[in-house]
Formats: C-alpha cells, structure tokens, sequence
C-alpha cells in the first residue's frame, strides 16, 4: 500500500478539484500520441492521427481521453486502494489491449505537465512530487497483473 | 533526428523562456530532488534544500550548456562533446538515460509552468526529442 503524507493527500485532492476531466484528459491523450507517435499503434481504428492538428481534433481521441482520465479519478478517490482500484483495468490492459506498461508511464508524465501548464501557480514543486508519486503508483497498478 | 520545424519551434521557445534563466536550472534540479529523491545520491555535497545558492548555481550552468546545445542544435555532439566527456569519465552519472529522463520531466514542467497554453503539442514533442538528444549525446562516451 503506498503510504501518503497528509500534504500530499492535499495536493492531489485540491488540485484534482480544480481539472476539468474531459478537456484535461483529451490533452493529455493527444499529447502522447503527438509526442510519442508509436502509442497510435493501439488507436488504429481512431482514424485520422495524421498531424497535430489532426489529433487534436479527432473526436474519438477526445473521448477516449475523457474516459481514462475519469478513470485516474478513481485512483484520486481511492488513494489508500489504488492497486484494488485498478485490477481489473490491469487484467484488461495486459489480456486484452496488450499495451506494453512502459506507455503507462509516458501517459503519467505527459498528465503532469498538462497540469503543469494550467496550473502554473498550484504546481509547486511539492505538489509536482506528490502527483509524480500518484503517477507512479497508478503505472505500478496497472502493470501488477501483467503475466 | 530533428528536423528544420522543430529546431526552429526549440530556439524560438527558449529565447521565449530566457528571461527566466536564471531561475529556470534552479528551479528543475530542484524538482528533480523533490519528485525524485534518490537523484540526490549525485550531489551528496550539495545543499539541495529550497533556496540552496548552491543548487541556483548549479541550475545555472545546466540552463548555459542547454543555451549552447540550442545555439548549435544541428551539431549537438560537437557543441557538447566536452560535457560528454566530462560526464562518461568523472561524474558516471549511472544508468546513463535514467536520471536523464527524469531531468527531461523537471525542465518540461518548469518550461510548461512558465508559457501555459504556448507549450504546445508540437512545442511539446519538438523539447522531448531535443532533451532526448541531449541525454544521448552526454552518454555518448560511456562505453
């Protein structure tokens, strides 16, 4: 169980409090398929990926985004069972997506610094390292059932 | 490889970013100690608390060496070759990429934090390949 201070419990719920879900995870997504264009390999049938401009636009991206950041939210809600939170999405990833779990921690880096350029002020480098460490912990989750 | 759009969105972010390079490097390593802890094992001599003159200086010539590799983008392993050395023969910062890329993150964030919406997707990708190019041409000489 990963252990949490109270500070950083603060940081990540307060911060949470402020994201919009759909329009934060719709950039997080499109940011990792910009930035490391060999995750399109598991969106083939997203259609068009071609350019920036193209990924930014897809609308399948957008709600795919919305959908694994709603999903993060779980692990936010659920700080002290993370790895419960998140089995079974890690049966799902390894069994039936076979997404290698590297790109989970890609995804988590790339949330970070989407949060990092909304919010400038809160992300402090305290708060940075508590969101590093939920970054973590989700990645470590969802690759434990990996076989 | 970079290629001519991306070198050109690399010195035009930078030269945006460098009114606050003198805090920039600081304020990375910084990060790197907070978000992650064992990064300190390398500087065991240093005040590496907030605030730390030490670690602004140190930020300082990290943000002067990525100015060079940005003012010579297109021959990064010339531009840094003494840094290469220096890195593969005294400092053996070890593994290689690992530290790197977690350095990468730091120095992401600090850029993301300073110009918000204007680090865009494609100035993103264009910092993350640079800073992985960076890292390859210091580990250049390890073995």
């Amino acid at each position: 169980m990963v252990h949490w201070t109270a500070e950083e419990k603060q940081h990540i719920t307060s911060l949470w409090s402020k994201v919009n879900v759909a329009d934060c995870g719709a950039e997080a997504l499109a940011r990792l398929l910009i930035v490391y264009p060999w995750t399109q390999r598991f969106f083939s049938s997203f259609g068009n990926l071609s350019s920036p401009t193209a990924v930014l636009g897809n609308p399948q991206v957008r709600a795919h985004g919305k959908k694994v950041l709603t999903s993060f939210g779980e692990a936010v809600k659920n700080l002290d069972s993370i790895k419960a939170t998140f089995a079974h999405l890690s049966e799902l990833h390894c069994d039936k997506l076979h997404v290698d779990p590297e790109n989970f921690r890609l995804l988590g880096d790339i949330l970070i610094i989407v949060l990092a350029s909304h919010f400038a002020k809160e992300f402090t480098p305290e708060c940075q390292a508590a969101w590093q460490k939920l970054v973590g912990a989700v990645a470590h989750a969802l690759a434990r059932k990996y076989h | 490889m970079l290629t001519a759009e991306e070198q050109s969105l690399i010195q035009k972010t930078w030269e945006k970013a460098s009114c606050h390079k003198d805090e920039m490097g600081g304020e990375s390593l910084y990060r790197l100690f907070t978000s992650y802890p064992t990064t300190k094992t390398y500087f065991p001599h240093f005040d590496v608390s907030c605030g730390s003159e030490q670690v602004r200086s140190h930020g300082k010539k990290v943000v002067a060496a990525l100015t060079t590799a940005v003012n010579s983008i297109d021959n990064l392993s010339q531009a840094l070759s003494e840094l290469s050395s220096l890195h593969a023969y005294n400092l053996r910062v070890d593994p290689p990429c690992f530290p790197s890329q977690l350095l990468s993150q730091c120095i992401q964030v600090v850029l993301a934090r300073l110009l918000g919406k204007e680090y865009t997707p494609e100035v993103h990708a264009a910092f993350d390949k640079f800073l992985s190019a960076v890292a390859a041409v210091l580990s250049e000489k390890y073995r």
